[in-house]
């Protein structure tokens, strides 16, 4: 089964084609280097957020790109929800009426089921149930995935993203946006025990997570410093906060692991490429005897490919939707 | 927490963020609907927590989170609740790329982190609410504008 | 040749059909649900109900500014799935000018556009009806109505005002310095059906070619400085 695939959540706009919920023929994602290759060099003022501009034309290159006609598609599957909504409007009208004009059925598709299911594309072998700890940009969650189209939020953050803990502490460092990998890098010469981090206990639900918290620290850190003319040891910082992140997250996760016995255990989300979280993950699972899978980078971000993966499995339990689709910005998993 | 209020202006003095949380709420429990509150404060200073409490205080039950990646998080319902942040955004151009205008004509209350950075997009009659680190945790929040008195 | 057109750029959402010109029904709602729930099911109604499928159609047209950014959005991207999606041409009409097309067409009327654009502006067009279509005055443009009153004023015609932002006008131009009415309601605002008419006569182009033309207003208030720092310059010479 062919899948058309969109998504339009926040800044990627994306188109793919996905066989089987497996197989990626293509994965189609609009970003500023795109903008050349697709005007033919003069290239009008567009905002950062254009989905408006290229979905058409992304949707054409992904069937050039895969070899495939409009008769080939069986179906459209669309992230519905959540997203900013001006995002999330086009796509989802865009694919409703390609689905109307093309005759197949609409498939909409939760955008952080979407990210769970990222590692089906990069690990075929992997079925539910698993543990699967969601780490992008803007979620952090550890979800229960009982089945393709039922899961279960264990835990999430109640204030702040883990990558956005990143990405503000490495402002304050004077490091590049974003964040994550700079100070990956710079932990790498640091000393993880330099400088105390606090381990936010947050109350009712011992898999809920906060990194507020440990971001002010950082700011209060630095702020020190600066007082008191006390040069800030960077690299130990940017090897502290790892650590902090990396015991919070690794620390709940394998203790839902071993509550749920289920000894699969995924890492998606664009964090998941810091090295300490990997590197602790790994050892975590090698010696509790668990499989871990984390997708490639590339998997990692916000793509179409995933929407591709999960709206088949939608489609099999019968989740379909016909022209009224609409979309919204907030919506449970 | 001490508070002292003149005219139309307000400022307290917070020393955690549970307390940040409780002005925040305090003002929820005023704020009309149709208003825009501007946040300004740099990053740690206490924006977020205070909108946390300004949903309590509307009387919403919901998870209030950093719309730092999402830009806009909205929050549903009794009253609504649209949480802005603009740390991500080059300017008072790209607010209206995210849908601000359609926003301000739904029904609730509109509240932006970092205003700093679109600074010209506000028609005047906002709520301004600052924030000022005095210490680690302790913070003086000012709140001005709009035309009720909170 | 079928044409489906669109409209959602304001409150009301709809949709109408049109074959080889002639106009075959229109569905529109004025309130209730968001555009993005009814206007793909208002084109798929029409289409059942005038006996036709979507393969049937030739032209997509769409009202693609100005207006509401979400409303617009939805409304041109429901456009672009079915011209992509059918291979077929695909068309944007400027909203006020679909709101002309729609609008009174006693020969000789002349028509202020306007829509309500917050901070007491109005997106405007003025036009005027020649040969039983609307021509246009002027290009479109976020304008206040004091700034309005002297333009219509010079045209020494009453002025029939239409558009979401027609009251507004209504209340706040002077009536002892030009004569206006307001359009009678069923022809005041927007719709699918001026859409279709204005649509005539405009190339058409791929669903690729397919762009909004958002007037935004920081934009425009930014023009308006500029005009107002200028004309200010010239009071200083």
């Amino acid at each position: 089964m062919l899948i058309l695939s969109i998504e339009s959540s926040c800044d990627e706009t994306a188109v793919a084609l996905v066989e089987d919920g497996r197989k990626v023929l293509t994965d189609q994602i609009f970003s500023q280097a795109d903008l050349h290759a697709i005007y033919g060099g003069v290239v009008p003022e567009i905002a950062a957020r254009s989905h408006l501009e290229v979905i058409s034309r992304l949707a054409e290159r992904a069937l050039q790109v895969a070899g495939v006609t409009r008769a080939d598609i069986d179906a459209v599957a669309v992230t519905y929800a959540p997203g900013l909504i001006g995002a999330v409007l086009v796509g989802v009208n865009f694919a409703k009426s390609a689905a109307m004009a093309l005759g197949v059925p609409l498939i909409p598709v939760h955008h952080v089921r979407g990210h769970i299911a990222a590692n089906y594309l990069a690990y075929p072998e992997l079925t539910p149930p698993f543990l699967c700890l969601a780490i992008s940009g803007g979620n952090t969650m550890l979800v229960d995935v009982r089945d393709y189209c039922s899961m279960h939020i264990l835990g999430q953050t109640r204030d702040d993203a883990a990558g956005e803990c990143f990405d503000k502490s490495a402002r304050v460092m004077g490091l590049p946006y974003p964040g994550g990998k700079p100070i990956d890098e710079l932990s790498k010469r640091g000393d993880d025990h330099k400088y105390e981090l606090p381990r936010p206990y947050v109350g009712q639900n011992p898999y809920d997570m906060s990194f507020s918290g440990l971001k002010t620290s950082v700011i209060n850190i630095a702020h020190h410093c600066e007082q008191t003319g006390e040069e800030l040891d960077k690299a130990g910082l940017a090897a502290s906060l790892c650590r902090a992140v990396s015991e919070s997250l690794v620390g709940r996760t394998m203790t839902a692991e071993k509550e749920l016995g289920y000894k699969k255990l995924a890492v998606a989300g664009g964090v998941a490429a810091n090295s300490r979280i990997r590197g602790d993950f790994q050892k975590a699972a090698q010696k509790a005897g668990y499989e871990l899978f984390i997708p490639p980078l590339r998997l990692c971000g916000d793509n179409a490919a995933m929407i591709g993966a999960q709206g088949y499995y939608e489609f099999l339990e019968g989740h379909t939707a016909d022209s009224g689709l609409n979309a919204y910005a907030t919506m449970g998993l | 927490m001490p508070m002292r209020r003149w005219g139309c202006n307000m400022v307290a003095i917070t020393n955690s963020e549970v307390e940040t949380e409780e002005v925040g709420e305090h003002f929820g429990t005023q704020i009309p609907d149709g208003s825009v509150v501007a946040l300004y404060g740099e990053l740690g200073s206490g924006k977020t927590a205070f909108v946390r409490g300004m949903a309590r205080g509307m009387g919403i039950d919901c998870l209030v989170n950093s719309p730092t990646f999402t830009i806009v998080n909205e929050y549903l319902g009794k009253r609504n609740l649209f949480h802005f942040d603009m740390y991500r955004l080059g300017g008072a151009d790209e607010l209206y790329d995210i849908g601000w205008e359609d926003y301000l004509g739904r029904r609730g209350v509109c509240a932006v982190e970092w205003s700093e950075n679109v600074s010209g997009a506000f028609e005047g009659d906002e709520y301004a609410v600052r924030f000022e680190k005095l210490g680690d945790s302790s913070r003086r929040i000012t709140i001005e504008g709009g035309n009720q008195s909170c | 040749m079928l044409t489906l057109a669109l409209e959602s750029s304001a409150k009301a959402a709809s949709a109408a059909l049109f074959e080889d010109g002639k106009f075959l029904g229109q569905t529109i709602q004025t309130d209730g649900l968001t555009h993005s729930r009814t206007l793909m099911p208002m084109a798929e109604f029409l289409l059942k109900n005038t006996e036709h499928t979507v393969k049937d159609l030739g032209l997509v047209a769409v009202a693609h500014g100005p207006g509401s950014f979400t409303g617009l959005r939805i409304g041109m991207a429901a456009a672009k799935g079915l011209a992509w999606g059918l291979q077929i041409p695909a068309v944007g009409v400027s909203t006020l000018e679909a709101m002309a097309f729609g609008g009174p067409d006693a020969e000789g009327s002349m028509l202020c556009c306007a829509m309500d654009a917050r901070r007491n502006q109005v997106y405007n067009a003025l036009f005027e009806v020649r040969g039983g279509k609307p021509v246009r005055l002027c290009p479109d443009r976020a304008i206040s109505v004091a700034e309005l009153e002297p333009e219509l004023i010079s045209y020494k015609k009453p002025w029939i005002l239409l558009g979401d932002g027609a009251e507004l006008c209504y209340n706040t131009l002077d009536k002892k310095k030009l004569a206006f009415q307001l359009a009678p309601e069923p022809l005041r605002i927007q719709s699918a059906r001026g859409v279709g008419l204005a649509a005539v006569g405009i190339p058409s182009g791929t669903a690729d070619d397919l762009l909004p033309v958002y007037l935004r207003l920081s934009q425009a208030e930014r023009e308006r400085q500029e005009r107002i720092k200028k004309t200010k310059e010239k009071d200083h010479e």
